[in-house]
């Protein structure tokens, strides 16, 4: 009863993050969305913090993100979704009043890059969970079929793949930022799922086990 | 219960030893600075760094598209004069409202169609945890790869076109075989006393094979005599002192050399009917040649250099005869693309950020550690040492076996940390008449559908599931053999049967 209530439960959860993901998508991370950036370089070693504390102030409200470019610290991307002109203006202005540098806003350029598509980001990982699943499922109606082969087959699909069904709904609904940890995070889930699904079989089974060995005792006894 | 004591003491000793050199190392001087022995890690891009890369079609497509608003603006003066010339403007404007509307539904197409060679070509290339988006307004493509020595190499092929035609060689636009006979591009090599050939080897379809056939037996095959010749010339290649003694000897006699002369005027004469064929990938000849053997096989077999014996020429040709199969198995680009950008970009995954990753980890890993030492007292204690001892010589083995590090990879290492706690927490719970074995046995078949999953993985492409895969697999190893050697010994000793029976 209490495990068809979570099924139950999870089955809800799904739906829901569905038809959020239908209506208004996913909440990427600046990372995978539509953005805007441009370069700034000059003969000074950049701190990121501090550009990056100039550029949240001119792109107020919007996600800003400062990165190194090159290796040499004197080069920066600053990102955002959307930078006009004046905004890289201002920016440079107030970067060099900061550094005391003279950059020039000629040859640098704002470039849109388009967002990475959420196939694209999960296509990496399907074909190697679809094949992991299959030869895990085989493993465990080759060895737990004595445990009830439609239970050992029903569980070993229903609880890995719900479990990450379910972590992305709540991804979802939650508007949480996906981005490059969330994928990790559900591979850590996967293996959590296969792994305790491996122990309560194996405890199942060597509970069975012990159980037929006290019968059999039993019986020799009368 | 001394010798006891003592082997416990040594094996914690062994275990400290090796926690200092996983996390804090081996300081020795070079060149008055301390430098540490211990195997660094290596990083993925998404914590090292990355290549970024803006491509953008070439500026031809706004020539065309300059060529269709002239044309529009052409039309619009037309319509300032007389009415039949007006209906027919509107026609005129109606027939380019639909050519715009099909030249840009077949720009999207091609957008579309080159974002998908692009891929295939990283993935024939070899690149490994790449991220691609396209704007499909104007077609522009955003790289994201990882930066190492093969990078540039990428990025210079990547672009080609990939056009390969079998031509005339006097008349150009006369083309007998192109992409859409191809049915497969390989890379061959040959060794004999002479050293090692690399081919191309170019297979093609039904209808390219009876091309080549026609053209192998028709009018672009050798003559006998130019046969003779090129035998004559290919000698003369290979042994040219010889030749120049001939010429030496020839010139000594006027009538012969005459008459030589007149026959080289013959065979000029015949060299110059001799048709030939140019094989180009992107209008740069590989070959001109005639066909010596009828083609029946379908089947063109092109030599990248001459026999040698030199390894490094022998890999370089490899690796070139290599990067343009996998150019032409991807498909011609129907657009032209430039690199716009290319820079390398430092992660923005700062240590700040992968601190707290480790902090949080450890947390959990500290609480876990805690309710041991409540549970199992004293036993818990050296529990928690075996522990943290298998931690810092798991680090090591991933150090020394080059396995790199990615995000997914540390979660990974988490869940293994885990595992070893439970088989700790086995050993802990084992009961005085259990023999080892079966716990043995129960713990392997808890652990295979990892072992299973980290098998795949291991071969997996994509770089974050393949380092999963590394660290799953040395995890499960030398969480076996670091238990059953040094864990076991240290918590239940001697006093258990190891024995089957």
């Amino acid at each position: 009863m209490k495990n068809k209530a979570i099924y139950v439960f999870l089955i809800i959860l799904i739906i829901a993050g569905a038809i959020v993901y239908t209506v208004k998508g996913l909440n990427k991370e600046l990372n995978y969305s539509n953005r805007q950036q441009f370069e700034i370089s000059a003969a000074s070693t950049f701190d990121v913090s501090k550009v990056e504390t100039i550029a949240k102030e001119v792109l107020s409200n919007r996600n800003v993100k400062v990165q190194k470019v090159e290796r040499f610290n004197n080069a920066l991307e600053i990102i955002s979704t959307e930078i006009s002109e004046d905004e890289k203006q201002n920016i440079i202005n107030k970067v060099n009043e900061e550094y005391n540098e003279t950059i020039s806003n000629e040859n640098i350029n704002i470039i849109s890059v388009p967002e990475t598509r959420v196939k694209d980001i999960l296509m990496p990982y399907i074909l190697p969970i679809i094949i992991t699943l299959t030869a895990v499922l085989l493993y465990f109606v080759l060895v737990y079929s004595k445990l009830g082969l439609k239970s050992v087959i029903f569980k070993g699909i229903a609880m890995p793949v719900l479990i990450l069904l379910s972590y992305y709904s709540i991804i979802v609904i939650l508007r949480i930022p996906f981005g490059r940890i969330t994928n990790c995070i559900a591979v850590a889930l996967y293996l959590l799922s296969i792994g305790t699904l491996a122990v309560c079989f194996q405890n199942k089974k060597e509970e069975l086990i012990i159980n037929i060995k006290n019968e059999d005792e039993k019986e020799n006894d009368e | 219960m001394k010798n006891n004591k003592l082997k416990l003491f040594t094996e914690i000793l062994v275990i400290l030893v090796i926690v200092l050199i996983s996390f804090v190392g081996i300081y020795t001087q070079k060149e008055n600075r301390m430098e540490n022995q211990v195997k660094e890690y290596q990083y993925s891009k998404d914590l090292d760094g990355y290549r970024e890369v803006l491509l953008e079609v070439t500026k031809e497509e706004s020539n065309n598209e300059d060529e269709l608003e002239s044309s529009d603006t052409a039309s619009e003066n037309k319509e300032n004069n007389s009415e039949n010339e007006d209906n027919e403007d509107n026609e005129d404007n109606a027939e380019d409202e639909n050519k715009e509307e099909t030249d840009s539904k077949n720009n999207y197409e091609n957008y579309i169609n080159s974002k998908k060679i692009i891929e295939k070509r990283l993935n024939l290339l070899g690149a490994q945890d790449y991220t691609i988006s396209q704007n499909t307004e104007n077609g522009a493509i955003y790289l994201q790869l990882p930066e190492d020595q093969e990078t540039d190499h990428l990025l210079s092929n990547l672009l080609q076109i990939g056009k390969l035609e079998i031509k005339d060689s006097e008349d150009t636009s006369k083309v007998y075989v192109n992409n859409d006979n191809l049915k497969n591009v390989s890379t061959l090599y040959n060794s004999d006393t002479n050293g090692t050939i690399v081919y191309l080897k170019f297979e093609f379809n039904k209808e390219g094979k009876k091309t080549l056939k026609e053209l192998s037996t028709g009018e672009y095959k050798t003559n006998p005599e130019e046969t003779k010749d090129e035998n004559e010339e290919s000698e003369e290649n290979e042994e040219t002192n010889t030749v120049e003694a001939k010429a030496e000897v020839d010139s000594d006699e006027s009538d012969e050399t005459e008459n030589e002369t007149s026959s080289d005027e013959n065979k000029e004469e015949k060299k110059d009917t001799q048709k030939k064929i140019i094989l180009s990938i992107d209008e740069n000849q590989l070959i001109t040649t005639s066909f010596d053997d009828p083609i029946e096989n379908g089947a063109l077999n092109l030599s990248m250099n001459k026999a040698t014996t030199d390894a490094d020429s022998i890999n370089n040709t490899l690796k070139s005869a290599s990067t343009i199969s996998s150019i032409l198995k991807s498909g011609t680009m129907p657009l032209e693309y430039e690199i716009k950008q290319n820079s390398y970009i430092q992660t923005d995954i700062n240590n700040d950020q992968l601190n707290k990753i480790y902090i949080t980890l450890g947390a959990i890993f500290g609480i876990s550690i805690i309710i041991l030492i409540f549970k199992f007292k004293t036993k818990g204690i050296i529990a928690v040492i075996a522990n943290i001892g298998f931690l810092a010589l798991y680090l090591l083995v991933i150090r020394y076996t080059n396995v790199v590090v990615s995000l997914e990879a540390i979660f990974t290492g988490a869940i293994i940390v885990a595992i070893n706690y439970l088989i700790v927490i086995d050993f802990l719970k084992m009961q005085e008449n259990t023999k080892l074995i079966n716990i043995f046995k129960s713990q392997i078949m808890k652990v295979m559908p990892i072992v299973l999953i980290a098998i795949v993985f291991s071969f997996v492409k994509a770089t974050k599931l393949s380092t999963c895969g590394m660290f799953l697999f040395w995890g499960i190893l030398v969480s076996m053999i670091y238990n059953y050697v040094l864990t076991r010994d240290m918590l239940i000793g001697k006093e258990v049967n190891i024995d089957e029976k």
